[in-house]
């Protein structure tokens, strides 16, 4: 028998999900919550095999969910793949993601894969979840990060773009914020994971 | 800069103040009723200068301002520059939003009014000749500001409509898009529903096909749906093949990225990058999905007649090749079948594009997908 942990916010979409998924012989929900945040204790409690995700839920979204679990097989479903969400997905070590309108037996047969340790992922809801999504960053942010990547210094930068140092400085500043990083490692991290840079 | 005026009226009565400070009659009481006369004129000025701004041309302001430059004129005062500059002043604020009759009649005007008033006769000719030269030039240079001034306004202000009327067109178009897409779906799924619910106090077996007809016919709703949300993002290909690498190194493949020529594909046409967007995202699900790849290697060259791209792991074996559309899903157990989209949707839009997609075993252990487009019209 394979314990499934069930969360999404959406009330209708989850029981109706938990309850297809009863039908299966070889599957039992053992637990469903509405929120991000309640999940960690949920699977405190329980201890499932398997843990099925909605990305967007009150509390916590379900990718930061899945990085708190760290080990655990766990399947994202939602419906519709936001540019960025595979990258981060796999990155927390998620196995599976699937549309919510994937038949009872396909989520069946990934829940199933990705307990036997596979990996099952839709085509056409991972291209779009690979997406690199609309860049923040203006040519002269950008440039600015790019050097800074390669590890120039602020001046080097400044001399490279012939650009004052207080302008690269600023640059750098916007970059930062437009990527929500603290810090200019951060923001190079987070562009170049994006494919901005 | 259409307040220079201002300073200008100040310029002349305070340079013969100076002047008559620095040859020993220090003026007090001509030089205080000057600078309160010139205050007034001033704070008037600013008015009406702003009223002509917003679009209004403030007759009575201009006309008080005119009133004060008369008792500047009329009043005391030292020297021709204390009375020439407050005329050419008030003349260059009387020629704003009138036409260019009535600006050369208030200039005329001025240029002869001007020193009868002040100097209670005829001026000297050369007196005469520099008063009409401020007269003229002052007020013309400043018609000329706001002429420019309100064609900068009209252009920002074509430049916001058109803004405007492009996001109202865009939002009409995916209003109508949604609604041909949405609306009809719906409008089915409502009546099967209907049909359904009858149908089950009777015929159960009826009801649930019906049933299943609803869900057919929302998923093909939902997909629709997705489809058209795909077209209102734009691709920038650069930027798509590092998120592809990010993703699969995310993945634990390791990813090589060579693109020819090191300028990237900028210039490439939209739809063709749109395309190669595709196939490197559906070649990179594969990957993850099908093979044990532990390395990926992604080549794109850009060559005069057309595209190459290339995606190469070392996980053959497991991938499948492009097969028939296939809607049954991959249910049965380590089944690998397409969902109807896949290599084989992606081989149709890329040979609809004139081009080819291939994919198959490369030789020693590796897998090789290849997609060639050609360029048509651009290099």
């Amino acid at each position: 028998m394979i314990r499934v942990l069930l969360a999404d916010d959406e009330h209708l979409v989850r029981t109706a999900i938990a309850t297809l998924l009863g039908l299966e012989p070889d599957i039992e929900v053992v637990a469903q919550v509405g929120r991000g945040d309640e999940v960690a204790a949920a699977v405190a409690a329980h201890d499932p095999d398997v843990v099925v995700l909605d990305i967007e839920m009150p509390g916590m979204d379900g990718l930061a969910v899945a990085e708190s679990l760290p080990g655990r097989a766990v399947l994202i479903l939602t419906s519709f793949g936001r540019p960025g969400y595979l990258r981060r997905a796999l990155a927390a070590g998620v196995r599976g993601f699937l549309p919510k309108d994937a038949s009872a037996d396909e989520l069946a047969a990934a829940i199933r894969k990705v307990h036997a340790g596979g990996r099952h992922l839709d085509p056409e809801l991972a291209a779009t979840a690979m997406m690199a999504g609309e860049n923040p960053l203006t040519e002269r942010e950008r440039a600015a990060l790019g050097l800074a990547a390669r590890g120039a210094s602020v001046s080097e930068i400044a001399a490279e773009l012939h650009l004052t140092e207080g302008t690269v400085r600023n640059y750098l500043s916007s970059a930062m914020t437009k990527l929500g990083a603290a810090n200019r490692i951060a923001a190079i991290r987070a562009a170049q994971e994006m494919g901005w840079l | 800069m259409l307040t220079a005026g201002v300073v200008l009226a100040w310029v002349g009565p305070a340079g013969a103040a100076i002047q008559a400070a620095m040859t020993g009659e220090p003026p007090v009481v001509r030089v205080a009723v000057q600078a309160a006369g010139l205050t007034v004129f001033s704070v008037l000025y600013l008015r009406a200068v702003r009223s002509v701004l917003a679009g209004r041309v403030a007759t009575r302001t201009v006309a008080a301002a005119g009133a004060v430059t008369l008792a500047l004129l009329a009043g005391p005062h030292s020297g021709y520059l204390s009375w020439i500059t407050p005329g050419a002043a008030w003349a260059s604020l009387a020629v704003l939003g009138v036409s260019t009759p009535a600006a050369a009649v208030v200039c005329g005007a001025t240029t002869l009014l001007a020193p009868i008033v002040a100097l209670k006769g005829l001026p000297a000719p050369a007196t005469l000749l520099f008063n009409a030269l401020l007269c003229v030039l002052v007020p013309w240079s400043n018609r000329f500001q706001l002429w420019l001034w309100e064609l900068v306004r009209d252009a920002e202000e074509g430049r916001e409509a058109q803004a405007r009327l492009a996001v109202t067109e865009e939002r009409l178009r995916f209003a109508r898009d949604l609604h041909d897409l949405v609306g009809h779906s719906l409008t089915a799924i409502a009546v099967k529903s209907e049909v359904a619910e009858k149908l089950a106090r009777t015929d159960l077996a009826r009801a649930a096909e019906e049933m299943a007809e609803v869900r057919r016919l929302a998923r093909e709703a939902l997909r629709e749906i997705r489809a058209a949300v795909r077209v209102y993002r734009t691709v920038d290909l650069d930027a798509e093949l590092r998120s592809v690498r990010a993703v699969l190194e995310a993945g634990g493949v390791r990813c090589t990225l060579s693109v020819e020529p090191e300028t990237g594909t900028a210039g490439l046409p939209q739809d063709v990058t749109t395309l190669l967007a595709w196939v490197v995202r559906e070649g990179a699900t594969n990957v993850l999905r099908h093979s044990r790849a532990g390395v990926c290697e992604i080549g794109l060259t850009v060559r005069d007649g057309g595209v190459v791209l290339t995606m190469r792991n070392d996980g053959a074996g497991a991938p499948p090749g492009p097969r028939v559309p296939d809607a049954s899903a991959d249910a049965a157990p380590g089944g690998e079948a397409e969902r109807g989209t896949g290599l084989a949707g992606l081989a149709e839009r890329v040979a609809s594009a004139g081009g080819v997609l291939r994919a198959g075993p490369a030789g020693r252990g590796r897998w090789e997908l290849a997609a060639e487009i050609p360029l048509r019209g651009t290099t």
